[in-house]
């Protein structure tokens, strides 16, 4: 059950930066990622990194309520992350709803995003 | 649904559908349709001579240029506001050309639609024009309409060639106080596409605000709307389009500059509290008469005249745009048809699924139990509509023959992570049948879904990703739940299971989160809403200084007080500034709170 503790250290890993410095998130995409931020498909690692840092909101603070994670394939050790949380932002009171999934791929370095689906639909 | 591959065509039909309802139901029922002239055998008195009017105009356009130009440069220096104060009025003044509207009747664009109607029952009564109102009402509004910007100009309406040469009163005339033509102008106008953004319905000598009554109700998303030069008076008026009801206007600007409403209170030297009116009755107001609107104080005085009382608003949104489903590099009817035959056998025969995935394949879910904050707030799961969502039960999900919800966040250790991961058709179908029977509506509204779909290039193969949200109901209680599922498919491999039984893709992945009912208008495409009730923060705590303070305000301000403090997070002081600035009005209070609390400095609140 290797990818439940991969997906759980990459959770916790993607969250802290994300809501620290996401600019650092950089070193989990590549080229090849893609990313659908509510919708709007953004290519690649320059591309996804510039759309996140430029969320309009400065302090971002995630609280992972769920999540689960599973073999995506049979030939290649990726992943699949599901996760549901909820996001506060510049210290609203009203948290976010949102819920998540990863398609985590390893590569020589360790494991990166190649597929990325945020949807702020629920709630 | 799932039958149209895009969101962009989804979204495409339904307009269609709409035009095509709207146009099958002739626009207007019986006793909605407009007046004629029949209706007046007296007929009507032609308006201002051509020459008098066009003169008119010519220095309405001048003046308005004028206008903006000054206000768009002092404001700009001044405030430094980030947006264009002035586009409306330069919209308007730029678009505002006499000679082009009284020029287009005569387009030949407009032959074939003269030539078709000609042959339909006749209503007006100029036996040389044999139109019905209402293709008159639609040639005119077309007319008006400048695509381009987005602009539709309904300024002297009472001018216009095309009316008189059919001879229909317009409203705002002496004599045709109706609030029907405008409603029919209205209607019309929300076919237009693309969405109509700015009106002006300047200079047409409304003296009521009945005459707007339409406009929420039709043009919803309209964001810049001019009354310059009309006879609006009274409040009331002004309450005829403001959001309320449920019908949300959010307008961005607003001119009502030459109305008696608003000259008045400037005679007076009221104009603080004009404004102030006006953005209580529009909290999304960013201009008024060309000014921006200042959100920083809760000078709200009470005002005597309103009638209403002002609902506070359901929600407030968040910057971020929802978008609807997102698909791309996979022809729709293979997600379409995967979903359909996945949800009904789900539903129906959960065991025949078993083929669909692989040896190799795996199914887990978990359930979040915690009721989101908007759907409680919007109390989906009390809802009087809703009376099966009391009956919805959590333990099957929790604890069954499949092992429960896997959430790894909270496992009890390896051996749960090992065993509520089900590896391959058999164990997966088992697992399934442990959990609640549920109903996917696969044929019903498509909006209910949200699916997120393109190919994944991996190894050798090209796999499909797809992510869907959307609801369920549950049995026995047919409560309604919500979903988030992922799957990973892979081309079905030759000899496979999954080949045999006529599945084009087989499933390698397969997560499923349940969690508490939320609608699905929480996807619907335009800003994000976020719920601006306190409710599930827990009772506010106020400092020892500030509860003393509060016990010796006298009954029943002291309970009104704390209430603000409690539905809005402000601390004493502001809590009973906002109260006064609103009669002592809790509702009014609250909404003046929400129109202006992301001007309020952090000292403000607790």
């Amino acid at each position: 059950m290797a990818q439940t503790f991969i997906a759980q250290e990459f959770t916790t890993f993607y969250y802290a930066t994300f809501d620290g410095d996401r600019s650092a998130l950089r070193n989990l995409y590549r080229p090849t990622s893609m990313l659908s931020f509510e919708g709007s498909p953004v290519m690649g690692v320059d591309a996804i990194v510039e759309k996140l840092v430029n969320l309009p909101f400065k302090q971002v603070a995630h609280r992972v309520a769920t999540q689960d994670a599973q073999p995506s394939s049979p030939s290649v050790a990726s992943i699949i992350v599901s996760v549901t949380g909820q996001l506060i932002v510049d210290d609203s009171e009203h948290p976010l709803n949102f819920s998540q999934v990863f398609h985590l791929v390893p590569d020589d370095t360790g494991y990166y995003v190649l597929n990325d689906i945020f949807r702020l639909n629920y709630g | 649904m799932f039958s149209s591959p895009t969101p962009l065509e989804r979204r495409g039909a339904s307009r269609n559908l709409a035009t095509t309802t709207l146009k099958s139901a002739g626009l207007i029922d019986r006793d909605e349709r407009m007046r004629d002239a029949n209706d007046k055998p007296g007929g009507r008195k032609g308006p201002s001579k051509k020459t008098g009017h066009r003169n008119r105009a010519m220095e309405m356009y001048k003046d308005a240029a004028a206008g903006s130009s000054r206000n768009a440069l002092t404001l700009s220096f001044k405030m430094r506001l980030q947006f264009d104060i002035s586009k409306l009025a330069s919209r308007i003044s730029t678009l505002v050309d006499p000679v082009s509207i009284r020029g287009a009747a005569s387009r030949p664009t407009t032959i074939g639609r003269l030539r078709r109607s000609a042959i339909q029952t006749t209503t007006t009564r100029d036996s040389s024009s044999r139109m019905k109102a209402v293709d008159v009402w639609r040639e005119f509004v077309h007319k008006r309409y400048n695509a381009e910007k987005r602009f539709l100009n309904l300024e002297r309406i009472a001018d216009d060639d095309i009316l008189k040469k059919h001879n229909i009163i317009p409203p705002g005339v002496p004599g045709n106080t109706s609030s029907r033509e405008m409603s029919v102008i209205f209607k019309l106008a929300a076919s237009l596409k693309p969405e109509v953004q700015t009106i002006s319905l300047a200079n047409n000598n409304f003296s009521s605000g009945l005459y707007l009554s339409g406009l929420p109700h039709y043009l919803p998303n309209l964001s810049n709307l001019s009354l310059q030069n009309n006879g609006l008076k009274t409040w009331r008026d002004i309450e005829q389009f403001s959001p309320r009801r449920g019908k949300a206007l959010n307008l961005r600007e607003i001119v009502l500059i030459g109305n008696p409403i608003r000259d008045l209170e400037i005679k007076n030297g009221r104009k603080d509290f004009y404004r102030s009116e006006m953005t209580r009755r529009f909290p999304s107001l960013e201009v008024l008469d060309q000014e921006a609107v200042a959100k920083i104080s809760f000078a709200v005085p009470l005002s005597t005249s309103s009638s209403v009382t002002m609902q506070p608003p359901l929600a407030t949104a968040f910057s971020l745009p929802m978008a609807p489903s997102f698909i791309t590099g996979v022809e729709g009817s293979i997600i379409s048809n995967f979903l359909t035959r996945f949800f009904t056998l789900f539903d129906n025969q959960r065991t025949s699924l078993a083929s669909a995935y692989l040896p190799t394949s795996t199914f887990s879910y978990s359930a979040v139990t915690s009721i989101p904050h908007r759907a409680r707030a919007q109390r989906l799961h009390t809802s009087s509509a809703l009376p099966n969502q009391r009956k919805l039960e959590w333990p099957p999900w929790l604890s069954n023959k499949a092992g429960g919800s896997r959430n790894l966040t909270r496992m009890g250790g390896v051996e749960q992570t090992i065993n509520r991961l089900h590896i391959g058709g058999e164990n997966i179908v088992k697992a399934m049948q442990a959990l609640p029977a549920t109903v996917h509506d696969v044929s019903g509204n498509p909006e209910k879904f949200c699916i997120d779909a393109w190919p994944v290039g991996l190894g050798e193969t090209m796999l499909l990703f797809i992510s869907v949200h959307g609801e369920f109901a549950e049995a026995p209680s047919m409560g309604v739940r919500s979903f988030d599922r992922s799957f990973i498919l892979a081309p079905a491999p030759e000899g496979s299971t999954a080949k045999l039984d006529n599945w084009d893709v087989a499933i390698l992945s397969d997560q499923l989160i349940v969690r508490a009912y939320s609608s699905y208008e929480a996807w619907a495409p335009g800003p994000l809403k976020v719920q601006s009730s306190g409710t599930e923060s827990g009772p506010k705590i106020l400092p020892p200084e500030m509860q003393a303070a509060l016990r010796a305000i006298p009954e029943p301000k002291q309970t009104m007080v704390f209430a603000i403090i409690q539905r809005t997070g402000l601390n004493l002081k502001f809590a009973v500034e906002c109260l006064e600035g609103n009669g002592w009005d809790v509702e009014r209070a609250v909404a003046n709170f929400e129109s202006v609390k992301t001007d309020l400095t952090p000292d403000a609140f607790l």
